[in-house]
């Protein structure tokens, strides 16, 4: 997964979410947006794994959030996806668009 | 449980392990983000939550730890082991169960051992404290006087200081503000608390001059009590406090958590001038002291002998024959739960043995079947080390996962001790998983992944090459199998001594609970009333108390008989006299008898249903008008008259004058201090002769149903009465015996625990090995079917190979009991080493789970299709 110049499918699935839950992004939200969207379910670790990944490939940066009660007093770390990250993703979505078209496809 | 408004908290243990698999950088945001979906699971479904919490975190903090091994070299190892790991499913979790059995009964051990006696007594330079008993040929470890206590303070050298307080901790009832409250008290000298080091949190200890005569009374508070009664007021110090309703003043109060010698509320300077400190014989104290920095045991005790010779010769009428013992505080405090303890641990040492053992040869089984795979990476060119280091790799995932799983079971098996634990293991509430206890988890661990680990290794690399792949599919040789046979035979052998030595606890246990304990013990409640001193000065007046109470308590639903007394049977054992016969004064005062002496109601002995033996038990007449009178118990009769009458004999209290009491009736004997302890010479005397009246009567009522139910109007009837009587430990005789064998009751349900986990282990090991022989002789079985052998005495080869091994590991393990069964003589109770009954059932048992073991192996091999066998090679 993502270890050449391409991002591996689920290092995408995460970049997009953290993308879509905006300034509020993290960890536990990129796990449910995931589960929500993606439907099938995906194990945590894997999930944060990746997040780990993606931040010391750079593609993101965290924070330290607010004190949230029932953390048992460790604070959220608000995720962003860096100018890096966001490119990456462009890229690996033209790549995606240019193989699929012009291929007829119907879902079954 | 948790506080209001924080919301559930996940799993501690859980948490750890996840916070120390997840790199200090993301730890806020895993952890946190778990905690917090945990909350949320609680809010929304909230069932198996622990549980959900446990995957969870074990599948977070294991994949980062597989991220941070495949950064290593390491990590390619752990990977292929993984992916060996799924290709061999069900050996791998066979070989994690085992483990996580073994070592998480060795954790659970050490945590409890560690907690409950090898950390150090709570008080500063604990190795310098000591206990001193009196002591004598006859009596080894008794109380002492405080007039000799006094010789010994004063002339050993070798004590920096040396403390006694009494023997027992009178309970008194605290009036004025608020409602009467019964504590406990003791009697201590002024040095107790600066030899034990520790100081009055709050004004001052207790002093020198507040045990002379003339000295106004003070009293030394306990924190609890500080604060209950006092708010935590500073302004207590300096208060005053009514104890049995006379005024003390209060001058200090104790740090929390000091209620030394056990649960004391209150201390109150021990008085050279009353009764209890008076005499060289009156042995009412213990003694406590401090070793001068420097100075050993052995000093100190030559030094306490020199001064026992002196006493001995100056009071010879009190003091001939006794000296003192001196052992260190610690071992008096832990001495007989510590070994009862290292008992358990030796035993659950044997059963990670047997666990080692299994997955050694689950481990060995596995390593034959991938001899081809090893053969080939080595002759493509796979360094031999390297191969190795990979069979090794895997053994340790193994090992730290069963390590892992282990930890979790200790932590449950702690929280069960801690729920169900017998109430009498001293400090059960600090028990708990602490660091050492995870240490040791993870040194057993890595131990057992090395042991069984290297083995298979070794055998697995060490297959001639050619030869290996040569054999193809049937490859292995029979130099495994004979690695395997004797592995099952050590576990069988280990099994079956733990099994020896659990049956033979069993049996002690049940032989306890068949004790006869001389009364009838079914159906009676038990309850203590007591009155505080001067609420009733005029005798007449509390005699009459207690005739309404006992008036009352007759007519509560359910009751039949009542009777009362002083000291309840079945406890701690209560006062005792030295007596003798009259006409037959021993020279010395420590030739007296001792006897045990209760005072009881006229009534207490029919309720009770003591059998009668002659003579007459006590009547309303027996009062302070009428001659002293006495009823004795068997035992006392046969030692102060041997086979004689002991009718209108009387018995004498070597009291100044001498009383004597005439002997008007004999009764059964009673068990009074547990099934455990035979019953001791008694005397019993009718409560309206005491002439000084009762402060204390525990009532007992012979019930026609459940005894709790006539509990339930109790308090109201003795509160008819009067409003200020306290009234405490509402119970049944039942519970009462229940907890006087509560330890050998917990004993026996651990050992039983550990030994039918190696049973478990021992059948699933032989299951391995008979499993796998029958695969690796599929052709020869095969071969046997098509040649017309019957299906009958397939089976039959099968058996007899398990049976051959079991036989030989239950001979060997049979002689591993008897031998090792010595280190529980002390906790056998009515059952002898060599107990038949248990050797037979414990043998028929294992040969029955062997049998069980072999037939499904067995019944495989008659199902062994011969021609798809033979094709398939």
């Amino acid at each position: 997964m993502g270890s050449g110049g391409y991002l591996g499918e689920l290092e995408q699935m995460v970049l997009l979410a953290v993308r879509r839950l905006g300034d509020g992004a993290y960890g536990l939200g990129v796990v449910d947006v995931l589960e929500e969207r993606v439907g099938r379910s995906l194990s945590r670790g894997a999930i944060y794994v990746t997040l780990d990944r993606l931040e010391e490939k750079g593609l993101i940066t965290s924070r330290r959030g607010p004190a949230v009660p029932g953390r048992g007093g460790r604070p959220r770390r608000l995720l962003t996806v860096t100018p890096a990250g966001i490119e990456a993703l462009a890229e690996a979505r033209r790549a995606w668009q240019s193989l699929w078209e012009g291929l007829a496809w119907e879902e079954s | 449980m948790s506080a209001p408004g924080r919301g559930p908290e996940p799993p501690w243990l859980a948490e750890a392990l996840l916070a120390l698999c997840v790199p200090p950088r993301a730890r806020d945001s895993v952890v946190g983000d778990m905690a917090e979906a945990y909350r949320r699971r609680a809010e929304t479904s909230g069932r198996w939550l622990g549980l959900w919490y446990w995957r969870q975190a074990l599948s977070v903090g294991g994949r980062f730890v597989l991220r941070r091994l495949a950064m290593h070299d390491l990590g390619s190892d752990v990977r292929l082991a993984f992916r060996s790991f799924v290709k061999a499913p069900g050996f791998t979790l066979a070989s994690v169960l085992v483990l996580a059995l073994g070592l998480g009964a060795v954790t659970f051990m050490f945590g409890t051992l560690d907690g409950v006696a090898l950390r150090p007594l709570p008080f500063p330079d604990p190795d310098r404290l000591v206990w001193m008993w009196s002591s004598s040929e006859q009596y080894p470890r008794n109380s002492i006087s405080l007039e000799n206590y006094v010789d010994y303070r004063d002339q050993v050298e070798a004590f920096e200081s040396l403390a006694a307080f009494l023997t027992f901790r009178p309970p008194v009832v605290l009036t004025g503000d608020g409602e009467p409250e019964r504590v406990v008290s003791n009697y201590v000298t002024a040095n107790l608390f600066p030899t034990l080091g520790v100081p009055p949190a709050l004004g001052r200890g207790i002093a020198e001059a507040d045990g002379l005569p003339g000295a106004s009374d003070v009293v030394v508070l306990g924190h609890d009590l500080w604060a209950r009664r006092f708010g935590s007021q500073p302004s207590a110090v300096g208060a005053s406090l009514s104890i049995d309703g006379v005024p003390y003043e209060v001058v200090g109060v104790m740090p929390p958590g000091f209620d030394y010698p056990g649960d004391v509320d209150l201390w109150l300077p021990a008085r050279v001038d009353r009764g209890y400190a008076q005499g060289r014989g009156n042995n009412n104290f213990l003694v406590v002291g401090r070793l001068r920095g420097g100075a050993t045991l052995e000093q100190a005790q030559a030094q306490a002998d020199v001064v026992a010779r002196q006493l001995e010769a100056a009071y010879p009428d009190s003091n001939l024959g006794w000296g003192v013992l001196l052992v260190s505080l610690h071992e008096y405090h832990f001495a007989g739960v510590r070994q009862a303890l290292i008992v358990l641990l030796a035993l659950v040492t044997l059963v990670l043995l047997i666990a080692c053992a299994n997955v050694a040869s689950l481990a060995l089984a596995r390593a034959t079947t991938r001899a081809r795979e090893v053969a080939i990476r080595i002759s493509m060119g796979a360094p031999r080390a390297r191969v190795v280091r990979q069979l090794l790799t895997e053994h340790m995932v193994v090992a730290f996962a069963g390590g892992a799983a282990g930890l979790a079971f200790a932590h449950l098996g702690i929280r069960a001790l801690k729920a169900w634990g017998p109430a009498d293991l001293p400090r059960l509430d600090t028990v708990g998983l602490d660091l050492r206890a995870l240490v040791f988890a993870l040194g057993a661990a890595l131990l057992a992944g090395l042991v069984f680990g290297t083995l298979p290794a070794i055998r697995g690399t060490s297959v001639a090459l050619s030869e290996t792949l040569k054999a193809g599919s049937r490859s292995v040789g029979g130099g495994g199998t004979r690695g395997r046979s004797v592995l099952v035979v050590a576990q069988v052998a280990l099994s079956l001594m733990l099994m020896v030595g659990s049956g033979l606890l069993l049996r002690s246990f049940l032989e306890l609970q068949d004790v006869d304990l001389g009364f009838d013990a079914d159906n009676l409640l038990l309850a203590e009333i007591q009155v505080p001193p001067g609420a009733y000065p005029d005798r007449v007046e509390a005699q009459q108390v207690w005739d309404e109470i006992h008036a009352g308590l007759a007519e509560l639903p359910g009751v039949r008989e009542v009777g009362g007394t002083d000291q309840l049977p079945v406890g701690m054992g209560g006062t005792w006299n030295g007596v003798y016969a009259q006409g037959r004064e021993p020279d010395r005062t420590s030739d007296y008898l001792p006897a045990q002496r209760r005072y009881v109601t006229e009534d207490f002995l029919e309720a009770l249903r003591l059998p009668l033996v002659e003579g007459r038990t006590f009547q309303v007449t027996d009062d302070g008008e009428s001659s002293l009178v006495t009823v004795i118990n068997a035992s006392m009769a046969a030692a102060l008259w041997s086979g004689e009458d002991a009718l209108g004999r009387y018995v004498v209290l070597p009291w100044d004058p001498p009383i004597p009491l005439e002997v008007v009736g004999v009764v059964g004997d009673l068990s009074d201090q547990g099934p455990a302890v035979p019953p001791r010479p008694t005397f019993y005397l009718p409560i309206r002769q005491n002439p000084g009246g009762l402060g204390t009567m525990r009532f007992v009522m012979r019930t026609s149903t459940d005894p709790m139910i006539a509990a339930a109007g109790l308090r109201e009837t003795v509160w008819r009465v009067d409003p200020d009587l306290p009234v405490s430990s509402v119970h049944s005789m039942e519970d009462r015996v229940a907890a006087s064998v509560g330890q050998p009751k917990f004993r026996a349900t651990l050992v039983g625990l550990f030994a039918l986990t190696s049973l478990i282990l021992a059948a699933l090991g032989l299951y391995a090995v008979l499993a796998y022989s029958v695969r690796q002789r599929t052709h020869e079985i095969a071969v046997r079917l098509a040649v017309g052998a019957l299906s009958g005495s397939v089976v039959l080869l099968v058996l007899r190979h398990g049976l051959r091994l079991v036989g030989v590991g239950v001979v060997l393990g049979l002689a591993g009991g008897l031998l090792g069964g010595r280190i529980l003589q002390s906790f056998l109770f009515g059952v002898s080493l060599g107990d038949p009954f248990t050797l037979v059932t414990v043998t028929a048992t294992m040969l029955g789970v062997a049998l069980l073991a072999s037939l499904v192996p067995a019944r495989r091999a008659v199902g062994v299709a011969p021609l798809e066998a033979l094709n398939a090679e």
